[in-house]
């Protein structure tokens, strides 16, 4: 009863990525972002397919959209932009990270994620920061560079 | 094959391998989530 609802607490929180500007962003996966990507992959199942698919599959793009539709950029074109191609493992954590929080927790009552992931608390100011316009023009950068 | 060519092989291996990782991480959330 007093939990927070989902998008409260995934607002609260995030995953920093470091962008090929320079730039570190707070990658949320909200509902927005999976209506997003439920939308461009037929379902969530789709997706994770997709992410885990062999030497052939298409990673830039899959980060493209993922970075657009969880508002990072204002298009997949511009979110190609922000992919720097050094830190494709780093961002696979992310996304992993991202969507293990999106999770609600267990009934076991152990905290949401694996620990394992990039993920870094960052303040609810930072991740916020953006919301007022998902699909605005600047990504949500917590580290104001 | 160049040293460069190993280093290339060696980290689309590492990506090939957490992706799958990460995908399989994903599909066992998202069943919980769903409850199965």
């Amino acid at each position: 009863m007093s939990e927070p609802t989902d998008n409260a607490r995934l607002v609260a929180e995030g995953v920093v990525v470091e962008l090929a500007n320079g730039a570190a962003a707070s990658l949320v996966i909200d509902a927005r972002a999976m209506s997003r990507i439920e939308d461009r992959y037929g379902s969530l199942q789709d997706y994770y397919e997709a992410l885990g698919a062999g030497p052939k599959g298409k990673l830039f793009g899959l980060f493209a959209f993922t970075f657009h539709a969880a508002g990072l950029a204002e298009s997949e074109d511009a979110a190609l932009d922000l992919i720097d191609s050094r830190r494709q493992l780093e961002y696979l954590d992310a996304i992993g990270a991202a969507f293990t929080e999106a999770m609600p927790p267990e009934p076991t009552g152990k905290s949401p994620g694996n620990g394992r992931a990039a993920r870094r608390g960052r303040s609810r100011g930072a991740a916020i920061s953006g919301s007022p316009s998902r699909s605005g023009t600047s990504p949500r950068t917590p580290s104001g560079e | 094959m160049t040293l460069a060519q190993i280093v290339m092989l060696v980290e689309e291996t590492e990506i090939m391998a957490k992706r799958a990782e990460r995908a399989a991480e994903l599909k066992v959330a998202d069943m919980k989530r769903r409850g199965a």
